[in-house]
């Protein structure tokens, strides 16, 4: 769950929104609209506990006609696949980190590159591979943590950095129409 | 009849200022709503992930169970470390609006908090962990062996 999202966008929410309090109102909110999603996810898990998610759901609503529904949804899970775009963008930010200039068939190499090992990893080494994603999980948690206790050290003047005051009027700037 | 004509150009031109003007605050108000659902979209997006556990659950063991108490739990803390990264974030910049992922601020970030290589490898890591995440869970796998939940 805790994806690129929280990493990148927090800054962007602030600028589309306009000020530091309605950024977090918006947090708040897009997190009860996910848990209505979630709640969705967890009655179909729990009714139909089985690999394969939304085929299984899918196939078992539209019986007729037969495994039209399962060829539909290969063809969705093949054609439109996310790895796909999600590696393009982990190319970008590969670039980014290394300070290099990012253009579209760069960053479409370095994507391509990160998808075909992921394949190779899952396909000849299973348990590395998930013992890879824990670890590489552990790590994002770890660095989440880094920031959120780096904010409070900043608010408790540990940090040599000026003292931020940006909740001394939190909702300043407001977009009109909210 | 000049002073009248003068008169009513003026009336004409301010009667369009005062249009033009409306037209434009409205338009702003439009962008602002467009911002404000994008930015909802976002952070709805950053939240995407919860249905990658139903792709594996014949892998589970006591799958209902742990659906039950794994995926709420797992809104719950990741919906607190999210809120608290938000305000960190606020406590860390001077300018509410700045961003340390915009190649334009990537240089100053790490004299501030951290090295270099901390923030390249937190984007490799959830990059990475999103594309294996993805190949793991494929819908099709349904004879391997049993794998925990990540």
């Amino acid at each position: 769950m805790v994806g690129t999202g929280i990493f990148a966008t927090p800054a962007e929410i602030v600028n589309l929104s306009g000020s530091v309090g309605l950024s977090l109102f918006i947090w708040v909110i897009g997190m009860l609209i996910a848990g209505a999603g979630m709640m969705t996810y967890l009655e179909f898990g729990t009714g139909i506990p089985r690999n394969g998610g939304e085929k299984n759901y899918l196939e078992y609503v539209y019986r007729k006609p037969k495994f039209l529904v399962t060829a539909m949804y290969a063809g969705y899970v093949v054609l439109l696949g996310w790895a796909g775009s999600n590696s393009v963008i982990f190319g970008e930010y590969i670039l980014n980190a290394a300070n290099v200039e990012v253009n579209r068939w760069n960053q479409r190499g370095v994507g391509l590159a990160c998808v075909t090992n992921a394949f190779l990893i899952h396909g000849l080494a299973l348990n590395w591979g998930l013992r890879l994603q824990n670890l590489l999980g552990t790590i994002k948690l770890f660095i989440l943590l880094l920031i959120i206790v780096s904010g409070f050290a900043a608010l408790g003047g540990h940090l040599k950095i000026a003292k931020p005051d940006n909740f001394t009027n939190a909702f300043a700037g407001t977009t009109g129409s909210a | 009849m000049l002073l009248l004509e003068q008169r009513v150009a003026r009336e004409l031109i301010n009667h369009y200022v005062s249009k033009k003007k409306e037209r434009e605050k409205n338009a702003r108000l439009i962008l602002d709503r467009y911002g404000i659902v994008t930015a909802l979209y976002n952070v709805i997006w950053s939240y995407i992930g919860y249905s990658n556990a139903n792709y594996a659950l014949s892998e589970t063991k006591n799958p209902v169970k742990t659906l039950k108490r794994a995926a709420p739990a797992a809104l719950i803390l990741v919906s607190i470390l999210y809120m608290l990264t938000n305000v960190s974030h606020q406590f860390l910049f001077q300018n509410p609006f700045a961003n340390f992922f915009r190649s334009h601020t990537l240089p100053q970030y790490p004299k501030r908090i951290s090295s270099a290589p901390v923030v390249s490898l937190l984007l490799l890591s959830s990059a990475t962990c999103s594309v294996l995440a993805l190949s793991v869970y494929y819908p099709y796998s349904s004879h391997s062996q049993h794998s925990e939940m990540s």
